[in-house]
């Protein structure tokens, strides 16, 4: 993992200050942004910016000042191409054409606006593309592990947000394949930042899920320690008792027809 | 004499894939180009545009001519259909015959847009064609290379997002390495081993920089500024006039 340095004394945003909602008008994609920049500390005059970002595609919006924040009218998406962009919200000082940041709230996964926000829905944005005949993948390249499911099924958003199949065969999957990908990129602390996803995830392991903190030394004990995090995840959702309805329903299904 | 584009389909997707495995198996094999007008294994581009089979010396010819061919159209640069429909029309310049007589056409992502991955801008028209489309003539530096050839600079600068989004860096970047009169890079600036001041060290310092400066807002003889003396003899090696007024001005 890249350690990087803040020497100029860039404050921390908490992502509980920075709300965004995407909503669609349309065939066009506009974001709504709450920034509450109150008691930091900074600067009045600084500069607010809010961005949104996709792989090699970027938009930037200025959010006026930190003592006058004012959200530009036009907030469009457009060249975006995926439902929900990160987002990064910077607070900058310019001074001879040198701009520094100082606060910054990074990776900051939208809302969905139909519904009412919690910790793990943030976790894991989804985004519906077309797979070929493939149903879901995840895709671990971006600065955000993402959901990827084929939009070619109807009824997959329905299915991804409360269908059995989902919960009991595809969820546990991508929590193990995402713990996995953190420890080898060598993330071990659910208490280093905010703004990584590696320790989300690890905090929602180890806090939710109440599991240890992920040993750093051994290999096969990380994976050991993968195995019993998706243990209690299965444990949590109570995916063996939907397992067996759903095992239930497809007997009784083919009795019957 | 021009053709209307056309999109590959899935069946198109899957013999085009066909083909391409048999050449990485060392076959010699025609290149099968009626997948681009069978009805079967194709379907029509909309809006239309039509296509010159041109021959490009640069992969920044490709991208310039492609943008103008799809002037005011949005959202392409991930139409799978679109790009491996081109890749084919284009395939004796993206995979020309080696002297050996033989076609190496690598990774399967050169020819067929795998966009929801890591590999997107490594498609040999599509990636030009995003830099083309973000900085213009100032990507040079990126695509100064045959069709069929993916330099260092591109392969780099382009998978980072916080570097291709951001104009500045790329112009800096260009300052740096790019030899003006010959229009390619300079000798020994995408070292791999990272010496100083090279292509390695600049992304990592300019990483560390993003973390604490706002490259977006900063203009590019701005951003040469912060770097630390290893990039010296970089920047003194056929600095741009306009650019040396600048700092000499105090302008960023």
């Amino acid at each position: 993992m890249i350690r990087r340095f803040n020497y100029t004394g860039r404050r921390r945003i908490p992502r509980s200050n920075v709300r965004i909602r995407v909503s669609e008008e349309g065939r066009r994609r506009r974001f709504d942004a709450e920034v509450g920049l109150d008691n930091l500390g900074l600067p009045n005059g600084a500069r607010v910016y809010v961005e949104a970002y996709y792989r090699s595609t970027y938009r930037r919006f200025l959010f006026g000042t930190v003592r006058d924040i004012r959200p530009p009218s036009e907030r469009w998406l457009d060249g975006i191409p995926i439902g929900k962009p990160l987002f990064r919200v910077k607070v900058v000082i310019i001074e001879e054409g040198i701009a520094r940041i100082v606060g910054a709230a990074d990776k900051i996964v939208p809302e969905d606006s139909d519904r009412k926000q919690d910790e793990r829905q943030s976790l894991l944005p989804v985004e519906y593309v077309d797979l070929g005949d493939r149903i879901w993948t995840l895709d671990l390249d971006s600065d955000w592990p993402r959901l990827l499911l084929n939009k070619r099924f109807d009824g997959m958003r329905e299915a991804a947000r409360s269908g059995p199949e989902f919960l009991t065969l595809v969820y546990p999957e991508v929590f193990r394949t995402i713990l996995t990908r953190a420890l080898e990129e060598g993330r071990f602390d659910p208490d280093c930042d905010d703004d990584d996803w590696g320790t989300l995830w690890l905090r929602f392991a180890c806090r939710e899920l109440g599991r240890p903190r992920p040993p750093e030394e051994s290999e096969s004990e990380g994976t050991e320690w993968v195995d019993e995090a998706v243990n209690a995840f299965c444990v949590r959702v109570q995916a063996a008792s939907h397992f067996q309805r759903l095992l239930g329903d497809r007997i009784g299904w083919g009795e019957t027809g | 004499m021009s053709e209307p584009i056309r999109r590959l389909n899935a069946k198109g997707f899957g013999q085009f894939q066909a083909y391409l495995k048999e050449l990485r198996d060392g076959k010699t094999v025609d290149v099968p180009r009626l997948l681009l007008t069978d009805v079967e294994t194709s379907e029509p581009f909309s809006p239309q545009r039509l296509l010159e089979q041109g021959t490009f010396e640069t992969r920044m010819e490709a991208a310039r001519y492609l943008s103008r061919v799809f002037e005011g159209l949005h959202g392409l640069e991930e139409d799978v259909g679109l790009w491996s429909w081109l890749s084919l029309f284009y395939f004796d310049q993206v995979c020309p015959v080696g002297p050996d007589g033989t076609r190496s056409p690598g990774r399967e992502y050169r020819h067929i847009l795998e966009p929801e991955y890591r590999y997107g801008h490594r498609h040999l028209l599509a990636g030009p064609f995003v830099v083309f489309n973000l900085h213009g003539e100032l990507g040079r530096l990126l695509l100064c290379t045959k069709l069929h050839q993916e330099n260092r600079f591109h392969h780099e600068l382009a998978s980072r997002q916080s570097f291709i989004s951001n104009p500045a860096i790329i112009q800096a970047a260009s300052a740096l390495y790019l030899d003006e009169k010959t229009g390619r890079p300079k000798r020994g600036s995408p070292d791999p081993r990272g010496g100083p001041g090279t292509l390695p060290r600049f992304i990592d310092v300019v990483q560390q920089l993003d973390v604490n400066y706002d490259l977006y807002s900063m203009r590019p003889e701005a951003i040469l500024t912060l770097l630390p003396p290893e990039f010296d003899p970089w920047k003194r090696r056929k600095w741009p006039l306009r650019w040396r007024r600048g700092i000499k001005k105090g302008v960023t």
